[in-house]
């Protein structure tokens, strides 16, 4: 496996809370599916919190390997697959011949998450799915 | 930009970074400050966006890494009344 870039972020759940899925600092960090899928829940705030430290972790291994790269929250979709794991998703502007492994964890207090960039391997069907184009490309 | 925006913005890194007037200056750095990070960031560049009417860019959203760059980045939005 030949990694390319690693990202790790922690982030305090209680910052989280009170934030509305209507809100200016949600649509800067999740996509409208994301927000509908984790507003859904009852204590939204651990998932905010574990989506943000997700997506920061992926941008910090994605510039750790492309410095200037200017990748931002809203080109990485991040979804569940069907066992619930995490998936990454590139947006078209900067996916590439890479995939993000992803691991994202969350207590009450804080979330943390794990990123890495690997080449990926054209025979690798796991991930077929690496980009996507962002619905909002702010300023784009 | 005219002091009233200037003064604006001042408060709005003000407050959110829970710092002092004399504390605030252009040197003041994204993670220089334990409050200054990522989210923070986000509050800033929404309250910017949302007090002066602009929408700003993801390259200056990310080239706003310390209060001066914020200024210069912002007053390239905005246009004075005169």
């Amino acid at each position: 496996m030949n990694v390319l870039g690693i990202g790790v972020d922690i982030v305090e759940v209680s910052r989280f809370r009170g934030l509305r899925p209507d809100s200016e600092v949600v649509s800067y960090f999740l996509s409208d599916e994301e927000a509908a899928e984790i507003f859904r829940r009852k204590e939204p705030a651990p998932a905010l919190a574990g989506r943000f430290a997700a997506k920061e972790a992926i941008i910090k291994a994605v510039r750790s390997a492309r410095p200037g790269c200017n990748i931002f929250f809203r080109d990485i979709d991040v979804r569940g697959d069907d066992q619930g794991a995490p998936r990454a998703l590139i947006s078209s502007e900067h996916a590439g011949n890479f995939q993000i492994l992803l691991s994202i964890s969350h207590g009450q207090e804080q979330a943390i998450a794990f990123a890495m960039m690997v080449q990926r391997d054209d025979a690798d069907e796991r991930r077929p799915n690496q980009d996507f184009e962002s619905d909002l490309p702010r300023g784009a | 930009m005219n002091e009233d925006q200037i003064k604006t913005l001042r408060a709005i890194f003000r407050e959110e970074l829970s710092i002092s007037e004399e504390e605030l200056v252009d040197s003041t750095a994204y993670n220089e400050l334990e409050a200054w990070d990522s989210l923070t960031h986000l509050k800033i560049v929404s309250r910017i966006e949302e007090a002066f009417s602009i929408e700003l860019e993801v390259d200056d959203i990310i080239g706003m890494e310390n209060f001066g760059k914020a200024k210069a980045i912002v007053g390239r939005y905005i246009v004075s009344p005169s």
